[in-house]
């Protein structure tokens, strides 16, 4: 049987365009390339915060916490790119995992916060609505590095990988945000900042797709 | 020997030679492991710009892939498009291959995102996909000069009949030779729910193979 030949247009567009390039690097690489992202998110809002003159700063063991919470998710990133290479998709196995390392981080790093004391309805709702703003604004010029590493390569599921990308960075945005929560509250901490990481995540899948789509349209 | 039997004894060795040659086309036997290496030290001289590597790959792996739109789309002409859409995006996204792993499922890999990415064009300009004629699916029983079978061409038939959601687990399982956990891992779904389908496509073909063995007797 003769072997296939290349058709001579495509061969010429190929020549016309080739040159040397670097393969990726893994995706544990490109995660830590994520650090001073982490670094910024985890300093950043405390920093804000006693810029402001009003910070109520946690413990250190909070940071400990929270610089554990940072790492881990570090992780969920890792998989968010390993799952943007083509043939390198997660098995459902994996994602359960990952699932569980970012619902176990964000509990682990949460379950020793203590709130100050009871709070009145109106201010709870009050800085529910303050954490959730803080996080989407610190995190959504955060998800760009993310998604502009994932848009390099070639996900087969987008949404999926940017679900993971928004959940990463979500963590890391909680890592910082409840150093200088005032309420500190297991259940504020719960549904604020559980909220603010799910959308996030939503945000990151919706971005991921939009993302595919325009480049899908530019070939 | 009577007539019924001589006719159930050619259609029995007709069928173990379309298998045959349907094996031979479509290379079930995994690749080897020198193969892959061969196709990953190609990879990375077409990655440092090495034309001939680019040629070289593209004889390994066309057919293979051209195999999997032809199953997958069943329009010959859709599937070269198709083929020489993933070439160019094997060439933009080369950069997204990270040796020493296997060459095959990147590739692969590249080539269900080009699949993905027509089909969602095609359904957002609300073209619906048509079923070819025949005369689409003869070409693969012919290729590389190979006899035309009409069992082969009942294969195709068969494949063609069943719901891409069974036929796409069963053809990378049995025709392109890759594991169950691979297939899972391809398709996004579970290992078991891979040999839950691949078996049910089993069952359809053996059904539908077995009714026109019935007719031919």
């Amino acid at each position: 049987m003769n072997r296939p030949q290349v058709p001579p247009a495509l061969l010429s567009a190929i020549e016309r365009d080739l040159r040397p390039v670097r393969p990726l690097a893994s995706p544990a690489h490109r995660a830590l390339g994520m650090l001073p992202v982490g670094l910024l998110l985890l300093i950043g809002m405390p920093a804000f915060w006693i810029g402001l003159g009003r910070a109520k700063l946690a413990p250190s063991a909070g940071w400990a916490f929270s610089a554990l919470e940072s790492g881990l998710s570090l992780i969920v990133l890792a998989g968010a790119f390993r799952e943007a290479v083509p043939g390198r998709e997660l098995s459902s196995t994996r994602l359960w995992a990952l699932a569980g390392l970012a619902c176990i981080a964000f509990l682990l790093a949460n379950a020793t916060i203590q709130s100050p004391g009871p709070v009145p309805l109106q201010t709870w709702l009050h800085w529910f609505r303050g954490c959730i703003y803080m996080v989407i604004s610190f995190s959504i010029p955060a998800l760009l590095a993310p998604a502009w590493l994932v848009s390099r390569a070639l996900p087969n599921r987008p949404a999926l990988t940017g679900a993971l990308c928004g959940a990463g960075v979500g963590l890391m945005a909680d890592a910082g945000l409840r150093l200088t929560c005032w309420d500190g509250g297991f259940v504020h901490a719960l549904l604020a900042h559980g909220a603010a990481i799910a959308l996030l995540t939503v945000l990151g899948a919706a971005s991921a797709t939009a993302v595919e789509r325009l480049k899908s349209s530019d070939r | 020997m009577t007539s019924e039997l001589r006719c159930y004894y050619a259609c029995v060795l007709a069928v173990d030679a379309s298998r045959c040659e349907l094996r031979k086309m479509n290379s079930s036997e995994p690749p080897g492991e020198s193969d892959e290496l061969r196709l990953m030290t190609l990879m990375v001289a077409y990655q440092n710009g090495d034309l001939s590597a680019f040629e070289q790959l593209y004889a390994s792996l066309a057919q293979p892939l051209r195999r999997y739109f032809r199953n997958a789309e069943r329009n010959a002409a859709t599937a070269d498009d198709l083929l020489q859409e993933t070439f160019l995006e094997l060439h933009r996204s080369r950069r997204t291959y990270a040796p020493p792993l296997p060459v095959r499922p990147w590739a692969f890999g590249v080539a269900r995102n080009v699949l993905l990415r027509r089909r969602r064009a095609s359904a957002m300009s609300g073209q619906t996909r048509e079923l070819d004629d025949e005369s689409d699916l003869q070409p693969v029983a012919q290729i590389g000069g190979v006899p035309l079978l009409n069992d082969v061409i009942d294969m195709e038939q068969a494949l063609a009949e069943l719901p891409a959601t069974t036929r796409e687990p069963w053809m990378l399982h049995h025709l392109f030779g890759f594991s169950f956990d691979f297939i899972a891992t391809r398709l996004g779904i579970t290992v078991m729910a891979a040999k839950l389908r691949s078996s049910r496509a089993t069952k359809a073909l053996r059904c539908a193979l077995s009714g026109k063995l019935e007719e031919a007797r």
